[in-house]
């Protein structure tokens, strides 16, 4: 693998640091599918496996992990109908969730804060490596 | 110099193909016996790094960095990878990284909290999924 070394990259009329790229990057993702048996589809990066916690609960580990706890998590869920989680939302809580630089669990809800499973959880997170 | 792990995982992912594994880990958390039991399901991108070798550290670099606070330099990251492993290998290799020691180590009760089945034994009707255990 080569390396391109470079301190900005531009497209002739904006012109930005390569820190901008490169601390901007999602450094995991995956998109899992919640109701049935579990599953992890194809198109993952940076991620070990999901441990189904329970109704609504996942916990995602990461391969490569991050450098402190801080990171930013940013997931959705989809489905088809208000019963496979189009009308949820994912929360995610520090105090309980037992969030570590290796792994954090994410909690679909209904809005009225019931757990539910969505048809597909989806999530990336921004943050420093270890 | 060893290229840091997330590199190596980017690049593997350019060149194979997932592996959807045949395993889940079925397991209670002893620390947290009302909960239902949680089931571990491997990464196809990960699988097919354990599977191709080369690109994972060593277990136990995980287990060390588990302990490391926030901020401070981790192992993991720029281990020597370590050689391709068996499916089998690797789902030994995921209980010990992402399921917590309490469970397969430090456990001395007599129920069996841990075991891995073949994906079609996990239900495919959640119900009543907040009520699963680990058949004894």
């Amino acid at each position: 693998m080569s390396t391109l070394t470079v301190s900005n990259i531009s497209d002739a009329t904006t012109t930005v640091g390569t820190s901008y790229v490169v601390n901007g990057s999602a450094k995991a993702s995956a998109n899992i599918n919640q109701t049935s048996t579990q599953t992890i589809r194809s198109n993952s990066l940076n991620t070990s496996s999901v441990t189904d916690d329970g109704t609504g609960l996942t916990r995602i580990s990461y391969t490569s992990g991050f450098d402190n706890t801080d990171y930013v998590h940013i997931a959705t869920a989809a489905g088809a109908s208000g019963s496979d989680g189009d009308h949820s939302f994912v929360p995610h809580a520090d105090t309980s969730g037992h969030t570590t630089t290796q792994s954090h669990q994410v909690r679909t809800s209904r809005h009225d804060g019931t757990r539910q499973d969505a048809k597909y959880l989806m999530h990336a997170t921004l943050g420093d490596l270890a | 110099m060893t290229q840091h792990l997330w590199d190596r995982l980017l690049e593997a992912k350019s060149r194979l193909e997932p592996v959807q594994s045949k395993y889940r880990v079925l397991f209670e958390d002893p620390t947290a016996p009302d909960e239902p039991a949680k089931v571990l399901v491997p990464d196809p991108n990960w699988m097919a790094c354990a599977l191709a070798g080369g690109i994972l550290p060593p277990i136990d670099t995980y287990q060390r960095d588990r302990d490391v606070p926030d901020g401070q330099p981790k192992e993991h990251p720029y281990a020597e990878p370590i050689d391709a492993m068996t499916e089998e290998e690797a789902i030994e290799y995921l209980v010990m990284k992402d399921i917590d020691p309490a469970v397969w180590r430090d456990y001395q009760g007599n129920r069996t909290i841990l075991k891995i089945v073949p994906v079609e034994l996990i239900p495919n009707d959640r119900s009543f999924r907040n009520a699963w255990r680990v058949v004894q």
